[in-house]
């Protein structure tokens, strides 16, 4: 154990961090510390510092609350929907049909294959269903799987010994879903939840290759506003409304981790 | 008895339709690309394949593009993300919570939060319009140290502790004794990386400018005209990805199985 100290607390292993290190800070930290400044000047020229005008602007801007709201539209529905489909299909995989099992990877698939091969299909044969259902459909198509592998294996991971003995004692199927399954696998549902929660705002992606920078005003989302106004050069609307966007996402995932954190001490 | 058969040859039935969507669409564009398409009935050609360097040379060239960025991001990135990975899980040192903590917001962010940023430190070093404007900040990137963080903190400590009793050399111990436990984390990651680069669109947008240095997954759009070319460049743009996967499964399935943010 004296050995272990002496080597984990050796200098030179520490400087194995250093690479990626200076490379997060250098393109990472450094450019967002200062892309925040152009939030709080008046324009590109003068440079000056203006207080809270940008956002009092900004939270008047039609387009910006326009695509506030669908995105926050597509998050809300997105990703209940997909926890929902994700956990019946583990469920499923898990406990019912265990000979599909194998199609656990068949799922996973599409979110290894490029989202144009999806787009491309999509506009060929279903260009006609309206553009927010088929940003839904999409999402699902791509991030179910994923969900399905790391809820499968918490499903896999709760010991057969509990749940043998619960059914010893006479629970019923659905009591041992509610009373056991659910509790257990809470923290694994909020890891998915949190992850679907990023990945909802990747939907830009398959929006911009099926509509370009335009799209339909029903799913003009907040990641538009944000590239269209980047394209105008008006870096100010850009970083005032990312400074907006970054909070929302980080006041949102601090509440679910906080709750995932307080969970798994409760059941474990 | 029967109300029990009947409930399992419908689930069986919900999940096999259920994969048969997932794998519909790239089936469809195979059948695209030789000019079977549903609507219209082409007769059906190899001409998608055969004519595609003279009728696309742009195409061949983006696909190399691609290829390139992904290849060197994936390789980077673990170059970069192992030995970080190995510090944040079982070093000793202050501040280490709090600086992956600052990683794993970084992570979380989606590209257009931190879409100036990245242009403006691509003006800086000179980067813009290239296609190191692509890569060097996918080297960098959070995702991998992250997962690689998170399959290191499974391995034991006494491992490491037996083998500081044989040899001081902190590489050696990195290359001999974590990376042959962390095999299938690693193969895992790396296939994630290179999925996630292979399907860049975003970036390019704003880093890149000129038409003969954006990649393919961006050239190809749907709302350019569909021909036969742009379905035969899909399905050999899905080829890689799907390679990777069909030679790998195991280990990403049993790579993703570790990853929570514990």
């Amino acid at each position: 154990m004296k050995v272990m100290v002496i080597i984990m607390n050796n200098k030179y292993w520490k400087l194995l961090l250093l690479p990626s290190f200076l490379g997060f800070l250098v393109f990472y930290i450094i450019p967002f510390l200062y892309s925040l400044t152009y939030a709080w000047q008046n324009d590109a020229f003068r440079k000056e510092f203006c207080g809270l005008q940008n956002f009092l602007t900004i939270l008047k801007s039609d387009y910006f609350l326009l695509g506030m709201k669908n995105t926050l539209c597509f998050t809300a529905i997105a990703v209940p929907l997909i926890l929902l489909i994700s956990y019946i299909i583990a469920f499923l995989l898990a406990f019912v049909v265990r000979r599909l099992r194998f199609l656990q990877s068949v799922v996973f698939l599409p979110y290894l294959l490029p989202s144009i091969t999806a787009v491309m299909i999509w506009q060929t044969y279903l260009s006609d269903v309206p553009p927010f259902s088929s940003l839904l459909f999409l999402f699902l198509w791509k991030y179910t799987g994923l969900n399905v592998i790391l809820l499968t294996a918490s499903f896999l991971s709760v010991p057969m010994e509990v749940l043998d003995s619960a059914q010893i004692d006479g629970a019923s199927t659905l009591k041992t879903m509610t009373h056991i399954l659910l509790p257990n696998s809470v923290p694994m549902l909020l890891f998915t939840g949190i992850l679907s929660f990023v990945n909802s705002f990747k939907i830009y992606r398959e929006s911009y290759l099926m509509w370009g920078n335009y799209p339909d005003k029903a799913v003009y989302m907040i990641q538009n506003y944000l590239n269209n106004h980047f394209e105008k050069l008006n870096y100010q609307n850009v970083s005032t409304a990312a400074t907006l966007f970054f909070l929302g996402i980080f006041l949102i995932v601090t509440v679910l981790l906080w709750c995932e954190k307080k969970w798994s001490d409760q059941v474990w | 008895m029967v109300k029990k058969t009947i409930w399992y040859s419908l689930f069986c039935f919900f999940l096999l339709s259920v994969a048969a969507v997932m794998i519909a669409p790239i089936l469809l564009s195979i059948l695209c690309s030789v000019g079977i398409n549903f609507r219209d009935i082409i007769s059906p050609s190899l001409d998608g394949y055969w004519d595609f360097y003279i009728a696309k040379p742009l195409y061949i060239h983006a696909l190399l593009r691609s290829f390139l960025v992904a290849a060197s991001v994936t390789l980077g990135s673990l170059l970069v993300s192992v030995p970080a990975a190995f510090v944040f899980a079982k070093a000793k040192m202050k501040g280490k919570t709090l600086l992956f903590t600052a990683y794993i917001i970084v992570m979380i962010m989606p590209f257009q939060v931190t879409l100036l940023p990245h242009y403006i430190v691509s003006k800086q070093l000179h980067l813009y319009d290239t296609l190191y404007a692509l890569i060097l900040p996918g080297i960098f990137s959070c995702l991998p140290v992250f997962l690689v963080t998170q399959v290191t903190k499974t391995l034991h400590n006494e491992i490491i502790e037996s083998a500081t009793l044989e040899t001081s050399n902190v590489f050696r111990i990195l290359w001999s004794i974590i990376l042959p436990n962390i095999k299938p984390g690693i193969v895992c990651t790396a296939i994630l990386v290179f999925a996630e680069q292979w399907n860049l669109v975003a970036e390019p947008l704003i880093l890149i400018e000129t038409e003969t240095v954006l990649p393919l997954a961006v050239i190809l759009n749907s709302f350019s005209s569909q021909t036969l070319y742009d379905f035969a460049a899909v399905v050999i743009f899905l080829l890689p990805p799907y390679l990777l996967f069909s030679l790998f499964k195991q280990e990403i399935l049993e790579g993703l199985g570790n990853y929570n943010l514990k």
